[in-house]
């Protein structure tokens, strides 16, 4: 699960924003995303954040650090999350 | 003052199939539902006889991006409200937003979707839920995408006094509607409870048939789950006369009543209490009554109490009733129950027939009314009656007559 590519990451997160709004699927999605030019209410936001820690098996709500506009910032904080976790020890 | 309500547009989705025409259809031709269903859930299973809704496919009513939110049985709700609406003449933008009401019932909300997340929650003991779970599960999610869908502003609930929650529902739009609160309403209930959870909680309270559902029948052995959806629009007379709208029924009456006895175990005074009481609101002898569509569940106690009320409501006229319950063929679809049925209801009042109670097997000692058995009857309906009784004594009586007299 650790040390993924960007390019997986990203396919993560528009993985995860395609469940949330299916039809995303029929546009283009890219590293420069704005999420606020995607038509996701607040709730549907929420979403996408529970889908992608889901998928990294990171938590990000519980450290506020869903605060990111476009998919490369959200890729970094995932990033940083997954790195983190390799880099604690294993008890 | 009070005024005239009537019954201007109807809806359903049910386990008969989409829409009013396939309900009548499924009840006329005593074609059941009912089937064996097979559950699976966290690598349980269990099979039982049920009356799911097949053959409903949600991307031909919704977008794709729509049903993330949306439980089943929301989606009922809309599907049958927008058939109604369509039904009433009426389209999006043309209800007087602030003076039409929704009123719904549902027992359970999302059933499904709450079994799934409880599955995550305690079976892969993942502490997080998807953020949709509260939107999407409350008993109001229905009443919520009902109101946008036809941008109603008005008075919006949901009642949720289980299987007799829709019942309920069309009696408070009703008499919102009688005393002035608004002109219109959106009224009915909804349910999709075919979820495992939901089966053994039941099975548990020894109410599930393991055969089929045979109401007032000997040897019948219980209740068998359905789902779906019916709706009613609801309106002032004088507004649906303005616009030269078909009536079904005008609703005269309505009652209601708890048996303050016992959460499971009725009693015959609750629910004749309501019949009485529905009938002094609509200002008819019992003997006006022509047809009751049941609550009819098919448990020993509910139609034997259920015939004792029957009796004690009409006396000698209780003879000259037809009773039948059309659980038989769409299962019991607890808060949704109400809908359906009185859309079964009032296309008994417009064809002059009433549907049958089917898997009857023969006479009852305890249940010897003409329940309709096994073949639909046809016969002069003018005034009929819903009744719907929920754990907890609580019950709900609708008076429907076709014609709108002067």
């Amino acid at each position: 699960m650790e040390d993924q590519s960007n390019e997986a990451v990203d396919a993560g997160i528009y993985e995860a924003l395609r469940i949330v709004k299916p039809s995303l699927a029929d546009e283009v999605l890219t590293p420069k995303t704005r999420f606020n030019t995607l038509s996701l209410q607040s709730i549907d936001m929420m979403t996408v954040v529970f889908e992608m820690e889901e998928r990294f098996g990171v938590s990000i709500v519980d450290q506020q650090l869903d605060t990111f506009r476009t998919v490369e910032e959200a890729r970094e904080t995932v990033q940083k999350l997954l790195h983190a976790k390799t880099s604690q020890p294993s008890v | 003052m009070t005024r005239r309500v009537v019954v201007t547009g109807i809806g359903c989705v049910s386990s008969l199939g989409v829409g009013t025409s396939a309900l009548w259809e499924g009840l006329v031709r005593a074609r059941t539902a009912i089937t064996p269903t097979r559950l699976v859930q966290a690598g349980l299973e269990v099979t039982l006889p049920a009356a799911p809704v097949t053959g409903f496919v949600p991307l031909d009513h919704f977008t794709a991006d729509e049903l993330p939110m949306r439980d089943a049985f929301a989606q009922y709700a809309v599907v049958a409200a927008r058939e109604a609406m369509r039904d009433a003449g009426l389209g999006r933008g043309e209800t007087i937003p602030g003076d039409t009401a929704v009123v719904l019932g549902s027992g359970g909300g999302g059933e499904h979707t709450r079994e799934e997340a409880a599955v995550r929650l305690f079976g892969e003991r993942k502490l997080r839920c998807s953020p949709m779970l509260v939107p999407k599960t409350n008993n109001q999610a229905a009443v919520g995408f009902v109101s946008m869908e036809f941008q109603v502003t008005g008075p919006s609930f949901v009642i949720s006094t289980g299987c007799a929650a829709a019942t309920h529902a069309i009696a408070q739009a009703f008499h919102m509607i009688r005393h002035g609160v608004v002109r219109r309403a959106i009224t009915g209930g909804s349910e999709a409870p075919v979820a495992l959870s939901v089966f053994q909680a039941f099975d548990a309270a020894r109410v599930l048939s393991h055969t089929t559902c045979r109401p007032f029948s000997r040897e019948r052995d219980g209740m068998v789950i359905g789902e779906g959806g019916g709706i009613l629009v609801l309106e002032e007379l004088e507004s649906a006369r303005k616009r030269g709208a078909f009536i079904y029924a005008e609703v005269l009456g309505a009652g209601m009543s708890a048996d303050a006895s016992s959460s499971v175990y009725p009693r015959e005074q609750g629910p004749a209490q309501a019949i009485a009481m529905a009938l002094r609101e609509a200002r008819l002898n019992a003997d006006q009554i022509d047809y009751i569509n049941a609550h009819g569940t098919g448990t020993q106690v509910n139609d034997r109490v259920e015939t004792m009320a029957i009796k004690l409501a009409f006396g000698e006229h209780a003879r000259e009733l037809t009773v039948s319950s059309t659980k038989s063929l769409h299962g019991h679809t607890f808060g949704g129950a109400g809908g359906i049925e009185t859309v079964a209801t009032l296309l008994a009042l417009k064809h002059g027939v009433a549907p049958p109670t089917v898997n009857y097997l023969g006479p009852d000692a305890d249940c010897d009314l003409d329940y309709a058995p096994n073949d639909p009857k046809p016969r002069r309906i003018d005034v009929a009656l819903k009744q719907s009784f929920a754990f907890g004594g609580l019950n709900a009586v609708l008076v429907l007559r076709r014609d709108v007299v002067q």
